[in-house]
């Protein structure tokens, strides 16, 4: 699927730039590079990229400003490569549109994965929304859900998170990001708002609500719906 | 005793004063007498009673009156020589004589004690005006002690102690106090004492109601509320203590409390804004330490993972370059770990030279070599002058020197620059000179950039911000030094002179 996959590295460091190249090609992507944040902006403008893979400390302009400048013009799945793993730096980036975040030092096949999980994604994203996984069914015509095989009763606010999980799986979601889009806008300060309907859901859904696999939290910054192991 | 004595003295010396002016007033009156009615001369006693009692006492003024009455009654009026008055109006007279001389008396005295009232206001007023200019020239605590005890020895004729607290409201423990002053109290339960004032937050011990058979007295130096420590002043001589002393004792207590309260906050702030500078500088020290760590750590984990991988490792060629990778990696990590323990080691002084004569040339191409591993594309030119004498450095270190300056020459140029490094003979030194063609320095200041942890530009070129200072230091401990100028059009130069013949001492030290 991924064969003739694109992907830009933004990358000052010449050794990470040879990493990447090297444990990138070898799974069948094809590599293009950027030493600064200008030539990422026009490289993703004119080269048009499958994926991106983005260091936040860049020498001309900050990473979070690159990152800001794409999501102006395009959509393609960004992931944040960076030594900063402060949580606050990488809800930001989150927030302003990043699709995923993996700090150095990392794992090239974890992060060949997490590129996988993007792409697919996006390709999903132009079909069908996800309307079954692990188990869970659900109907969007009748607003049901599902578990195995069983109907669950869910709560409308549980059902629209829910179906926020199901649009973004394998994804970050940062609270901001849920509370926006299941509360609305004027609902982003709540934050304890996920945090309870998320134990609700995990409840409801999950096979052992202590133990999660479905509903993921990234402590610090925010929740992943995971569709695969 | 003292007091009394001079009291009494005073008294005495008032009388006299008032029967004089009497006898005065009297002769004079004989002399008018052959002029004037008798009648009229109760008049100039009057004036005269007034006149004296702007200067005298209340009972001096009675005293005045009845003199003057009795004289002028003996001497003037018929039948002369006797206390006795015939005429019914001289009767009305002498009346109205001591009813006007008791109502001037009763006046005056009014007068006086508002006089009195004001003066010592104004005497208060500039004593406290004394005791806040004297404490506004306080610089520390220990000189507002020092001022604070000098008034009271002033004003108050005793000595005084200050027992200060290092917590305020806290209970007043002997472990927490700080005495400071002229004397300790010799006082068997001087707690008893303090734990009063404390617990009051009034004073206590002599002339107070708590207390009052000792010989001090106790008074709390109240801030926020809260007591910040105590005022003794050895009282055993007074006998008395003033409403106003009180007022004024009140007023420096209030002044020294301020003073220490003030103290106190700028030793906070001062503490507060230390520890803001070195949060700061942990934090970008935090900072760059975890990029300058995290990032070769990422190619030597990212590239050793790789080995690991079957698909990366099928071209023999790959492993090749893979394997060099991680040994950049590591090359570039014991670079950070090297800084960071060169400054530890320089800052505690542990570093010891191990002298030894060297070739300036091999040094610095020793040195060439080891960065070019990491940035091959660059390009070095090399400038030697003939016949240069060897130097007796430390060469592990003096390599080191050349290895920072070099690899920040080459982080800072822009490629296709080369790097000119040109070496000369001076009459002391010997001066190795390394321009390059990048951006220069940018701080006004050229020598900023040998300061620990500067960064000029940090987002570009990451790094520590050691490199320089460790430079600077190293050659210091050399007796040498590095300086730094600005080339044009662009470029920095760094001048690094190492001295031809090193001292003995040096070897020694």
């Amino acid at each position: 699927m991924n064969t003739y996959s694109r992907i830009l590295i933004i990358d000052d460091e010449l050794q990470i730039r040879k990493l990447l190249n090297i444990s990138l090609s070898a799974r069948q992507f094809k590599v293009i590079e950027a030493i600064n944040g200008r030539e990422a902006i026009s490289f993703t403008g004119t080269l048009k990229p499958d994926a991106i893979i983005l260091d936040l400390g860049l020498p001309d302009i900050s990473g979070l400003e690159v990152l800001r400048e794409i999501r102006t013009f395009s959509d393609v799945p960004i992931i944040i490569l960076s030594v900063q793993d402060e949580s606050e730096v990488i809800v930001q980036a989150l927030d302003i549109g990043a699709d995923d975040y993996v700090t150095k030092p990392f794992e090239p096949k974890e992060l060949a994965a997490r590129i996988n999980v993007c792409l697919r994604r996006t390709l999903k994203k132009e079909s069908a929304e996800v309307t079954q996984v692990r188990g869970i069914r659900i109907d969007l015509d009748s607003r049901l859900v599902f578990k195995d095989g069983q109907e669950v009763k869910l709560t409308s606010t549980e059902y629209d998170l829910l179906k926020f999980f199901l649009k973004n799986p394998n994804k970050i979601l940062t609270n901001r990001q849920i509370l926006k889009e299941v509360w609305g806008p004027s609902s982003v300060d709540n934050l304890q708002y996920p945090r309870v309907y998320i134990r609700h859901l995990r409840q409801k859904l999950e096979k052992n609500p202590d133990e999660p696999i479905l509903f993921i939290t990234e402590s610090g910054v925010g929740y992943r719906f995971k569709t695969e192991n | 005793m003292n007091v009394t004595k001079t009291d009494l003295r005073l008294s005495i010396k008032r009388f006299a004063t008032t029967t004089g002016f009497l006898a005065l007033l009297t002769t004079l009156n004989y002399f008018l007498d052959q002029f004037i009615d008798y009648r009229a001369l109760g008049m100039i006693y009057l004036m005269g009673i007034a006149t004296v009692s702007l200067y005298l006492k209340n009972y001096n003024i009675i005293l005045a009156t009845f003199l003057g009455a009795i004289c002028w009654n003996l001497l003037f009026i018929p039948p002369k020589f006797t206390l006795t008055i015939k005429a019914p109006e001289d009767w009305a007279l002498v009346v109205l004589y001591l009813v006007s001389g008791l109502i001037i008396g009763t006046l005056m005295k009014r007068l006086k004690e508002k006089e009195e009232v004001l003066r010592a206001e104004k005497n208060r007023a500039t004593q406290l005006y004394s005791i806040t200019k004297a404490l506004s020239s306080a610089e520390d605590v220990t000189s507002l002690n020092q001022i604070i005890r000098g008034e009271i020895r002033n004003i108050f004729k005793c000595s005084s102690c200050l027992i200060l607290h290092e917590i305020p409201g806290m209970d007043f423990h002997p472990s927490k106090m700080t005495r400071v002053g002229d004397f300790i109290p010799e006082m068997k339960d001087e707690h008893l004492v303090i734990q009063s004032v404390v617990r009051r937050l009034r004073p206590a011990g002599k002339f107070t109601d708590e207390f009052g058979s000792s010989k001090y007295l106790y008074y709390p130096l109240i801030g926020e509320k809260k007591i910040i420590g105590i005022l003794i002043l050895d009282l055993f001589s007074h006998k008395y203590f003033s409403s106003d002393d009180w007022l004024i004792l009140d007023a420096m207590a209030r002044q020294l409390s301020t003073g220490l309260l003030r103290e106190r906050f700028e030793i906070d702030l001062r503490g507060k804004m230390v520890n803001e500078e070195s949060e700061r500088i942990y934090k970008t020290l935090l900072n760059s330490v975890s990029h300058e760590i995290r990032t070769p750590l990422s190619a030597i984990k990212g590239f050793s993972s790789a080995l690991l991988d079957r698909e990366l490792t099928n071209a023999p060629e790959r492993i090749q370059t893979i394997a060099e990778e991680i040994s950049h990696g590591v090359e570039r990590l014991d670079y950070v770990v090297q800084n960071l323990l060169d400054m530890s080691r320089l800052e505690s002084g542990n570093l010891k030279l191990k002298l030894d004569y060297a070739d300036v040339v091999e040094t610095v191409n020793a040195a060439v070599k080891k960065v070019k591993k990491l940035h091959a594309e660059k390009t070095v030119q090399m400038h030697a002058e003939p016949d240069l004498p060897l130097i007796y450095v430390d060469y592990f270190l003096i390599e080191q020197v050349l290895e920072n300056i070099i690899r920040n020459a080459f982080l800072y140029t822009p490629p296709n620059t080369p790097l000119e490094i040109d070496i000369e003979k001076e009459e002391h030194y010997i001066n190795i000179v390394i321009t390059d063609h990048g951006p220069g320095v940018q701080s006004t200041n050229t020598d900023e950039i040998f300061k620990k942890f500067y960064r000029q530009r940090p987002q570009q070129t990451g790094g520590l911000g050691l490199g320089l200072s460790i430079c600077k230091s190293i050659l210091e401990l050399h007796k040498g030094y590095i300086s730094v100028e600005n080339t044009s059009p662009r470029g920095a130069k760094f001048s690094l002179k190492i001295p031809r013949e090193l001292d003995r001492e040096l070897h020694t030290t």
